[in-house]
């Protein structure tokens, strides 16, 4: 893991905000400014000594009226989260994921190319392949891929390789041979990344449909607040995704002829293709997913293709998928991916194994592919000149993460079967539409967070910041917590019950700068040797302040509007 | 957004919709300009895709109800709040179903909301035309709540 900057000039800084806090509520040590100023102006120089590209990316992904209260941001490789491995922060590994454009005939075979680009440039480089330019919000096209003048292909296909940012792909260099292999014969983004935090499913997959950030397109996180209830993205089915996507705009402009379909796992993939019917004037694209109708967390899948009932009334799904061989059918390929021919899949005996256990296995990815051959050719996907829009998630590599961690060794089976599957892809593309008939844009939706067995890192509980807040600051006596809820990346606060206990958003960050690593510790994962008196957080502020920083003026044009920071290309 | 999209004839399939952009845009001189009429006004497409509901329904769990109902001029949005506070005051926006733009509508008079029915009438300009909105989105205190929806059969008028 990297550490781009010398932290010294935080650490002096953290020394100050501490001392703000441990002074009197009234007074300040700055003449001419008010306690609460004076702490404002140290929570900002605390933050402006974190690189700059780090605030920019938390910026991209703030919306004040659905985002949390308080930013946090542990040292690098350090993370808050317990449970699966979380993927969620503003670091590099993380948020550089692949990005390759393929389609001979459409795509030039340049190779790699060495500039920053984000997934928000998707959805404008659709719109030039297809001869309908789409003014993307935080995006611009890929011009450089293209091969001009070309007509536009039949098919344009977005693939999602879910979790497989970047640093999991690095970490197992020899698992994908196939995509390695093919780099040169399309476009490859050496520096690409997804170009926000927190870099989670719902809000990139939204940012790869918009060409917008979560600041514009409204879905900022897995948890989200409508007014004063704190919610998940989909829970309305797409009503809280408030920017049009490139499929939204060019089905209805083409009269709903093409054929536009998401081919995927849970409705909070659908962000990379449309509103379906919800968009005045538009058809009901097809979905189809495997969500568990009523699941507790975003990811929770079911076995049988199907769309829940949240976003049902504006997709069409096919029955007929579900009618295909089972996920059980393939355990044969992943018997042979652990190099034994033993019934076992490292640890799992795949004789007998629950249908359940099997989408926790590479099996899952030809299963897939099976279903996206029988939708490509039954759909009429390329069947005519209108160009047609098909948009598919493989989900195991991030599956894989978060049970296994990036490091695992089921995590270089993941991505070899992922990999292995990639020409059986381009083949049925090539059957179905035709060679030189359509291209491909393959990416992922963020990284994973390397076992810290591996990093080194420490892991703070989530629950132990909220207490630790609980017990400095709520002291009133009710039944009411300051702390409403704390991700990897915010927390959100109860700012009535926070000035109940007359305490403010400055104190309360300025306090989690005084937090220690020790005080932090959870019991998922070990200990590191002799941090425990360290700081847990470099940086601590009310999220709103990202809109002030000083270190961001000039870098942001225009602040809160849409204008690429300067230093980001 | 910005511009709306419009196609460079270069190849027979372009050639045939440039003819297309050319003879709908002259059809539309006098009409509203819609950016992507000349899609929409193809001859191979069946009637052009157009809201066809004049009426948008808004429901959260926190006990908001929300109704807004195009008018010829303007429209009304009534709000039932059984969340047991008061709602800042209501907004209303749109995206244009054709090109995305953002396009503000006036909540007339628009104040805090206190439990029960309140009623506001809106003001809307011209465009985007009932037909041709995208989304409609509520606000409170200047908040994005999200979008209506169309009416499901069976919901009360």
């Amino acid at each position: 893991m990297r550490v781009r900057r010398s932290l010294a000039g935080s650490i002096g800084t953290l020394v100050v905000v501490g001392a703000l806090v441990a002074a009197p509520a009234t007074g300040s040590t700055t003449p001419g400014l008010s306690q609460t100023q004076a702490m404002r102006a140290q929570l900002a120089a605390t933050a402006c000594d974190i690189p700059t590209e780090l605030l920019v990316r938390g910026w991209r992904g703030h919306r004040a009226d659905r985002s949390g209260d308080i930013d946090i941001i542990p040292q690098e490789p350090d993370f808050v989260g317990t449970g699966g491995l979380p993927h969620s922060g503003p670091w590099d590994y993380v948020g550089q994921v692949p990005l390759w454009l393929y389609g001979p005939g459409h795509i030039q075979s340049r190779g790699e190319v060495d500039r920053v680009v984000t997934l928000a440039d998707i959805a404008p480089t659709q719109g030039e392949l297809v001869d309908f330019p789409f003014d993307a919000p935080d995006g611009a096209p890929l011009t450089e891929a293209l091969v001009p003048d070309a007509d536009p292909p039949k098919v344009v296909v977005v693939v999602v390789w879910d979790g497989a940012g970047r640093f999991v792909l690095d970490e197992w260099p020899k698992a994908w041979p196939n995509l390695q292999g093919m780099i040169d014969e399309g476009t490859w983004y050496e520096e690409a990344e997804v170009g926000s935090s927190p870099p989670s499913t719902a809000q990139i997959h939204a940012t790869i449909g918009t060409g917008a950030f979560s600041r514009n397109h409204g879905l900022v996180a897995h948890q989200l607040r409508i007014g004063d209830r704190l919610t998940d993205p989909w829970e309305a089915g797409p009503r809280y995704l408030v920017a049009p996507t490139f499929a939204d705009l060019y089905d209805r402009g083409m009269g709903n002829r093409p054929v536009v379909g998401a081919l995927a796992t849970v409705a909070i993939h659908l962000g990379m293709m449309s509103h379906g019917s919800l968009w005045g004037g538009g058809d009901k694209d097809i979905a189809v997913l495997r969500e568990r109708e009523g699941a507790a967390t975003l990811g929770a899948e079911g076995l049988s293709w199907n769309l829940p009932s949240t976003v049902a009334p504006y997709y069409r799904m096919l029955p007929y998928v579900n009618e295909l061989p089972p996920i059980t059918e393939y355990y044969d390929d992943v018997d042979l991916q652990d190099g034994r021919d033993d019934d076992l899949w490292h640890s799992l005996a795949l004789e007998g194994a629950k249908a359940e256990e099997a989408l926790k296995t590479p099996a899952r990815i030809p299963w897939q592919t099976r279903l996206i051959d029988e939708v490509v050719r039954r759909e009429g996907f390329g069947d005519d000149d209108m160009p047609d829009l098909l948009y598919i998630n493989y989900k195991l590599v991030d599956e894989i993460g978060h049970l296994y961690s990036m490091n695992a060794p089921e995590m270089r089976d993941a991505v070899a079967a992922q990999d292995a599957d990639l020409p059986n892809l381009i083949d049925l593309l090539d059957r179905h539409v035709g060679e030189g008939e359509w291209v491909m844009m393959l990416t992922a939706d963020h990284g994973h967070t390397p076992d810290p067995a591996v990093s080194g890192a420490q892991a703070f509980e989530p629950t132990k910041v909220a207490e630790a807040i609980q017990q400095r600051f709520d002291s009133d006596g009710d039944d009411v917590r300051i702390v409403e809820f704390t991700q990897p990346t915010h927390i959100f606060i109860d700012n009535d019950e926070m000035e109940q206990n007359g305490t403010t958003l400055e104190e309360i960050s300025a306090f989690l700068l005084t937090v220690t690593k020790g005080e932090l510790q959870g019991n998922q994962y070990p200990a590191q040797p002799g941090v425990a008196n360290e700081r847990a957080f470099i940086g601590a502020f009310p999220s709103e302040m990202l809109d002030t920083l000083p270190c961001l003026a000039g870098k942001l044009p225009d602040h809160g509007s849409r204008d690429t920071p300067a230093d980001q290309g | 957004m910005g511009l709306p999209p419009h196609f460079h004839p270069k190849t027979p399939f372009r050639v045939m919709l440039g003819l297309a952009v050319v003879t709908l845009a002259l059809a539309a001189c006098t009409a509203d300009a819609d950016p992507p009429a000349d899609a929409e006004g193809s001859p191979q497409t069946s009637p052009p895709p157009v809201t066809s509901t004049d009426s948008y329904v808004f429901t959260d769990a926190a006990g908001i109800e929300a109704r807004i109902t195009i008018e010829e001029e303007g429209a009304v949005l009534t709000v039932e709040n059984d969340t047991g506070g008061t709602l800042p005051r209501p907004g209303v926006y749109v995206l244009d179903a054709r090109d995305g733009s953002r396009v503000d509508w006036s909540v007339v008079d628009a104040a805090a909301a206190a439990e029960g029915e309140s009623e506001w009438q809106v003001e809307r300009p011209a465009v985007p035309e009932p037909k041709h909105i995208g989304l409609v989105v509520l606000l409170f205190g200047g908040e994005d709540y999200g979008a209506f929806v169309p009416p499901r059969p069976g919901d009360a008028a």
